[in-house]
């Protein structure tokens, strides 16, 4: 094998180029990590809000809560189910109603965006979400029947006027004033980005006759599979979903992103790889003299080859490494996308281990392909003839 | 001899390397022309969408809350001056084919003034004819028409997204010739009476769109409706459409966003490529170089000849990523993933892109240039010879 001191040298012996290729090709691997950190995050927090355990009921035919419309007859059915969790007055089921409403962004203007707005019974929520809705210190939840909202950790980026002490209206004539009496935190996921109440407060505020959604709890992967068939099964006819189905169908918006990232980041590494090939050629092309050294020495050809696909996956990897650290510059960001229901979504940009490992596979197949050809000729160097020539 | 004769002559000494070199120029310059187009769809529609005159009338605190159907009646009323030509009521209907994974928006709109509020759409008498004879029409987006193979008489089934989820018959009325989004539109009236039988209660109105007949007028409308309506049982807010549909804009405005930034990193993977390749050949050209000096040409020519060299990289790469994008977009309409209207590249963004080209190439070229100008020509000659 060729030292790798040989191999240093010469990359610090034409350090100009060296530190272009690593600088492209960091640039090529950090716009990869930025897209595939977007999509996957604003993925992530639909995810997270997830829970296999549990199950959304809709109106049959609904697609998401905000356009679904449940009767409190329809909610009594699910009663009969078996598999559903239960305490002592029988099984908890969360009735909750979803509306949106306007909100200026944090970014300013007179143009409004929406938000999303959900009715609850606090106690009752919490049960089906595992007790994961912690009212932060210095608020308290909102009195039932009275006109209080609390607000999703999250909100304070999205919403102007969102804050604690402010009054939001809200209503389908916009006609009545809740005061925020509280910030509650869910660990990042979509409902942070909510606005929660009172939900028989909320059913006079949006005159609604019923509920938008339901959610029940049932013990494991099986029950749901039952609970579902059972759901949308004859006695009980309604639509019926785990969480995590729902959140899957909600966050499909995102593909498109991803589809795009992907084509830009192949058409970018296919440049990038050229831009490889290019430098090694070169780097080749003046070194052939000290190619046919090596090889009089006793070097053989695959040691040759071995030696120059060696620098370029160093370059990638070096390359690959800093636009990881530069896509970092983003991380904990907070992003916006809209749901499928419509409502912005605030998420924290994160570049995750597998993300990184991810871009620095990628880096060293760019590195790989610009290398092979030029490592190839490398191996291939007339000896003779490149001796007469030094 | 001239500079521009020496310049791509040396560009013709390692073919391999040039070609190289403009793919990974070209490739770039085509992302970021396409992240650019995209960008400049979306503002050049904000931009000139006012020209058509129209103005919207929703709920005060937002489109999504409905108003009752006969506000178009009242609007029209308010107008004693004739500054409104026509009010077309539309209403979030949410449709989907039953079973098709295929999704598209669709809103139940007014029949009869539609075409007269939309009158870009390119509507011919005879989709008039048939929009106004047909209780069941629906006007469908040609890309949409294409894509579901549809065509005028079909009968098409679709459920209505928002409860109580009616399931209806509609016929295609029209494919208008300009109505280029994936966009389908019902009659509102068809919509109401199913909506009343299962409802009980007649179908609210989200937005309601007027059709001004002058600059006046428009500005008439925009203070004049929700003086009326303040304190009433229904305000109201009137705004330009531009301003609406910003909002929109607004809340997917991340994604193009996200497009900008993007295209413009992308634009130093060429500058990198370009700069690490003319760095190579001025190295290689050292003594060359030193012999122009010897002959008595100027550092600054030297200096031109590089840059002139830098220049036709930036403007040949540039070129070869532009044009083809710009000639399919002409011949196909290619439509991206996730939009609904067919990506426009427009002949000046294929300027800038070019012009970008020649700006990397310019960029990549400042340095090696620089350090050939400053050829030491006794030590090139000598270290070489």
């Amino acid at each position: 094998m060729v030292p790798v001191r040989y191999h240093l040298r010469s990359l610090f012996a034409r350090w100009t180029s060296t530190l272009a290729s690593i600088a492209l090709i960091a640039v090529v691997i950090g716009v990869f990590a930025y897209l595939q950190a977007v999509v996957e995050s604003a993925v992530r927090v639909l995810a997270r809000s997830a829970d296999p355990n549990a199950i959304v009921i809709l109106s049959p035919g609904a697609l998401s809560e905000t356009v679904s419309n449940l009767q409190k007859d329809q909610i009594n059915r699910l009663e009969t189910i078996p598999q559903l969790v239960r305490d002592a007055d029988g099984p908890i089921i969360s009735n909750e109603i979803v509306a949106l409403s306007s909100a200026v962004p944090r970014e300013g203007g007179d143009v409004t965006v929406n938000a999303a707005v959900r009715g609850v019974d606090l106690a009752r929520a919490n049960r089906v979400r595992h007790g994961r809705v912690h009212i932060m210190p210095g608020g308290r939840a909102f009195r039932p029947g009275a006109s209080e909202i609390i607000v999703g950790a999250a909100v304070h980026h999205l919403h102007r006027n969102h804050d604690p002490g402010d009054e939001v209206v809200l209503g389908t004539r916009a006609s009545t004033a809740f005061r925020i009496v509280g910030v509650f935190d869910t660990g990042g996921t979509a409902a942070d980005s909510e606005i929660w109440g009172d939900v028989e407060r909320f059913r006079e505020t949006y005159g609604r006759t019923g509920y938008s959604a339901a959610r029940v709890l049932v013990p494991d992967g099986n029950a749901a599979w039952q609970a579902i068939q059972m759901a949308q099964g004859p006695s009980v006819g309604l639509s019926a979903q785990t969480e995590s189905d729902y959140f899957r169908r909600l966050g499909t918006n995102q593909r498109p992103t991803f589809v795009l990232s992907i084509a830009i980041v192949i058409i970018l590494g296919i440049a990038a790889a050229l831009a490889v090939a290019n430098t090694m050629y070169a780097s080749v092309a003046a070194r052939t003299g000290e190619i046919a050294m090596l090889r009089t020495m006793g070097f053989v050809r695959s040691s040759i080859l071995a030696a120059f696909v060696l620098e370029g996956l160093a370059l990638a990897a070096l390359g690959g490494a800093l636009g990881v650290l530069l896509s970092c510059l983003w991380y904990g960001t907070q992003q916006k996308m809209v749901s499928g229901m419509l409502t912005v979504v605030s998420y924290r940009l994160a570049i995750t281990a597998p993300i990184a490992a991810t871009c620095l596979a990628v880096g060293a197949g760019i590195g790989l392909a610009g290398t092979l050809l030029p490592a190839w000729r490398a191996s291939r160097v007339d000896v003779v003839t490149a001796l007469r020539e030094m | 001899m001239t500079t521009l004769t020496i310049a791509f002559r040396s560009l013709a000494r390692r073919r391999l390397r040039t070609v190289l070199t403009l793919l990974s120029i070209a490739l770039p310059m085509l992302v970021y022309t396409g992240a650019r187009s995209i960008v400049d769809d979306v503002r050049r529609f904000i931009a000139e969408v006012d020209r058509n005159g129209r103005v919207v009338v929703h709920q005060r605190f937002g489109y999504t809350t409905t108003l009752p159907q006969r506000l178009r009646e009242d609007i029209l009323a308010l107008d004693h001056r004739g500054s409104v030509r026509a009010v077309c009521r539309t209403t979030w209907f949410g449709g989907h084919v039953e079973d098709a994974q295929v999704a598209f928006p669709s809103m139940a709109v007014d029949r009869d003034t539609f075409p007269i509020v939309y009158d870009e759409y390119g509507f011919s008498p005879d989709d008039l004819r048939r929009l106004a004879a047909e209780r069941r029409a629906a006007v469908v987006g040609r890309p949409l028409a294409a894509r579901m193979n549809w065509k005028i008489g079909d009968v098409i089934v679709l459920v209505g997204g928002l409860p109580p989820y009616p399931r209806m018959e509609f016929i295609v009325a029209a494919i208008p010739s300009r109505l280029e989004t994936s966009w389908l539109y019902v009659g509102l009236d068809y919509y109401d009476e199913v909506y009343r039988e299962k409802a009980g209660e007649p179908v609210g109105v989200n937005t309601f769109w007027l059709k001004c007949t002058s600059a006046e007028a428009r500005r008439w409308a925009l203070t004049e409706i929700d003086r009326h309506f303040a304190n009433s049982e229904h305000e109201t807010r009137t705004e330009m459409e531009s301003t609406f549909l910003l909002s929109f804009a607004r809340t997917e405005g991340a994604w193009v966003d996200l497009i900008w930034t993007v295209g413009q990193l992308i634009v130093l993977v060429s500058v990198a490529a370009a700069f690490n390749t003319l760095s190579q050949s001025i190295r290689e050209r050292t003594r060359d170089l030193a012999v122009l000096r010897a002959l008595g040409f100027s550092r600054a020519r030297i200096m031109g000849m590089v840059l002139l060299e830098g220049l036709s990289f930036g403007l040949l790469g540039g070129l070869l990523g532009v044009m083809p994008v710009y000639l399919v977009s002409a011949v196909v309409s290619p439509v991206l993933p996730g939009s609904s209207a067919p990506l426009h590249i427009s002949g000046w963004t294929s300027v800038v892109g070019i012009a970008t080209g020649l700006a990397v190439g310019a960029l990549a070229a400042v340095l090696p240039a620089a350090s050939a100008s400053r050829l030491k020509v006794a030590a090139a000659l000598g270290r070489v010879v």
